[in-house]
């Protein structure tokens, strides 16, 4: 039980905000161009895809595809930010935290790539 | 009307509705997709994931700039989300569609109630003490019960990657009533966390092919645009409507997916 304020350092802060509203920003106009691109050429590269399957697919897919998986990792890069800032500001067991958190979602992902590739 | 003009402005609807309501959205977006568009409830449980995170990283921003999402908080409460939305994602592959749209009902049914509540109890668009305080300065405040806090972290995750919410209806209570997090800062972390653990959730419906493209594209369009017209908006529009709308709306969606659990109604 600790007294706390939200304030945190300014890195870490500075540097979350920015990386959220950047990366958000570059996904959702990856997204964009890339309907938009496929909806003027009427391209059916959509049709049947996995999202997956999108992004080596070339096109507009491969712009869609990148925006929908790099929104899924941005999280990544804001845990690794967390995990810079808080040993920046010596908070070691913050850091730790963010450090598991960030190797979880690792492992789900490698879990869920593994249990997917195995589904067929 | 193409159908991909009425996914993008569906996503609309859904983003500034979950925006003026602090809700990441899914609640609206899955009875939209499954009942509005007959997708397959698993698929329109991985779209709503990818909506989502592109709802709460853009609020994220702006709350964790602003100071008002309290990072230390977030992170630590996300390992307990993290690990129930990766748990929650895998079982989601093996439990039966009529299962998921009961719990989905339920879950509508208990947002439904939370909110009429306040309604009922007229604290619908008052602020709280620690926003009265956080206008006089930054509100200091401890945090309670934090093991118990990450158990229910855990369930918050777990059942936001089995419907596809944010699950900021269970962790918004969770910090506000166990932790005693000022609201305004419950709401601004609880954001916060919600990308992380929709992430966590949506990589097994990635890698199961649950997310389509063709229906994400459009609605992440739509709720991205929808979010920020939301919250640019917020201020004037009366949260005591807002909330009874949302809250009859709700309600219909929660019998009809209820409807869809028993076998009466088809997706």
């Amino acid at each position: 039980m600790s007294e706390r304020t939200p304030a945190t350092g300014g890195l870490l802060r500075n540097g979350m905000a920015r990386t959220l509203r950047i990366g958000t920003l570059v996904a959702v106009v990856l997204v964009g161009a890339g309907w938009a691109w496929s909806l003027v050429t009427s391209d059916a590269v959509l049709d049947e895809r996995s999202v997956l399957e999108l992004v080596g697919s070339g096109g507009p897919g491969t712009l869609i595809g990148a925006g929908l998986i790099g929104l899924t990792f941005l999280p990544i890069v804001v845990l690794g930010l967390a995990i810079v800032g808080f040993r920046a500001t010596g908070e070691r067991r913050l850091a730790a935290i963010s450090a598991g958190v960030l190797a979880l979602l690792v492992i789900g992902f490698a879990t869920a790539a593994i249990l997917g590739t195995l589904g067929g | 009307m193409p159908t991909e003009l009425l996914l993008v402005l569906s996503g609309l609807f859904a983003g500034s509705f979950g925006a003026l309501l602090g809700l990441g959205g899914g609640v609206l977006i899955v009875p939209i997709l499954t009942l509005g568009f007959g997708v397959p409830l698993p698929t329109a449980v991985g779209t709503s994931l990818i909506c989502v995170i592109a709802t709460s990283t853009g609020a994220a921003a702006i709350n964790v700039r602003a100071g008002r999402a309290d990072v230390r908080l977030g992170i630590t409460l996300a390992s307990g989300t993290v690990v129930g939305a990766l748990v929650g994602g895998l079982v989601a592959g093996f439990l039966p569609e009529r299962i998921i749209a009961g719990l989905f009902a339920l879950l509508m049914l208990y947002t439904a109630a939370t909110m009429a509540r306040g309604l009922v109890q007229g604290r619908a668009g008052e602020p709280d003490a620690a926003e009265v305080g956080a206008a006089v300065g930054v509100p200091a405040y401890r945090t309670r019960r934090v093991p118990a806090a990450v158990g229910g972290a855990f369930v918050g995750g777990g059942v936001s990657a089995l419907l596809g919410v944010g699950g900021g209806v269970i962790m918004v209570p969770l910090m506000h009533l166990v932790m005693r997090v000022p609201m305004r800062i419950a709401v601004a972390t609880s954001n916060f966390m919600i990308g992380m653990s929709a992430a966590a959730g949506a990589y097994a419906y990635l890698f199961r092919g649950d997310i389509d493209a063709r229906l994400a594209a459009p609605m992440v369009l739509g709720v991205a645009a929808g979010a920020a017209l939301g919250a640019g908006v917020s201020g004037r529009i009366r949260s005591t409507w807002l909330v009874a709308a949302f809250v009859v709306l709700v309600g219909y969606v929660a019998v009809r997916m209820a409807l869809l659990a028993l076998g009466v109604e088809g997706s």
